[in-house]
């Protein structure tokens, strides 16, 4: 946490790059979470992590790249409450009801499909996918932003397309 | 939707049509964490909802429901030993 003068210059900086950042970041955590409060919520978290690290980052350039993995992050671990609360059987969290509702309001069923299929990947195959597909980087932006080396991307990236459209079948049988 | 579209399309249109529900300039104002000084957790005395306490606060919604009943369960236990 920034103390005393400092504090002021971080929560200026910290809140300016929020204000740059936050709907893209929102995107990604909604195509991950489908869930707009929980993807605003995860946000939110990244950013009061930039905030209590600010101090601690040797360059500026690198609070993006530090929201963008703390975002992803938080959203695995949403996504792994969810499926712990699904094995206990017990009620889906909120925000697991608020996705279907919110995407079937929003989206058509073909696109909640291919997003309920993506939501079944392991952790790294979806991020993959997602940083491929949807945000356009290449296989050295991913390798960097996973911190996995390129070989690993390009099989993780077939594998997931593979894995995905497997998926997709069963979700479209279901 | 044609059947011949590939994996590769499908992922691109469903997750372009995901991002597109939300909408530019549509993020909520940023809530940094306040001084850690500035007060007990603010739950219980003024009976705000958790979303309230996020706010107050500037932690998300999942960490007030954790932190209070992590603080709750410490409070019993705080108790028990004073009547000891």
């Amino acid at each position: 946490m920034p103390d005393g003068a400092t504090r002021e210059d971080a929560s200026q900086a910290v809140t300016a790059l929020y204000e740059a950042h936050a709907v893209g970041l929102i995107r990604l955590a909604v195509i991950m979470l489908g869930d707009r409060a929980a993807a605003e919520d995860v946000v939110q978290e990244a950013f009061c992590g930039l905030y209590r690290r600010w101090g601690q980052l040797d360059e500026p350039g690198k609070a993006q790249s530090y929201v963008r993995a703390a975002t992803l992050n938080g959203c695995r671990s949403q996504l792994r409450q969810r499926i712990r609360a699904q094995r206990r059987g017990g009620p889906a969290p909120d925000s697991a009801d608020a996705a279907s509702a919110e995407q079937a309001a929003l989206l058509g069923e073909e696109h909640q499909l291919v997003l309920r299929a993506l939501r079944r990947l392991p952790d790294r195959q979806r991020e993959a996918l997602v940083l491929r597909f949807y945000l356009d980087q290449t296989e050295p932006e991913i390798a960097a932003t996973m911190g996995i080396s390129r070989g690993t991307v390009k099989s993780t990236t077939s594998r997931g397309l593979a894995a995905l459209g497997r998926l997709i079948q069963e979700e479209s049988q279901r | 939707m044609s059947p011949v579209m590939s994996t590769e399309a499908r992922l691109r249109a469903a997750t372009r049509a995901a991002a597109d529900t939300v909408a530019p300039g549509s993020a909520p104002p940023l809530r940094l964490p306040g001084d850690p000084a500035a007060g007990p957790l603010p739950g219980f005395y003024l009976d705000q909802t958790e979303p309230e306490i996020a706010a107050t606060m500037g932690i998300s919604r999942g960490t007030v429901k954790s932190t209070t009943s992590r603080a709750l369960a410490a409070l019993g236990r705080l108790l028990q030993e004073a009547g000891r």
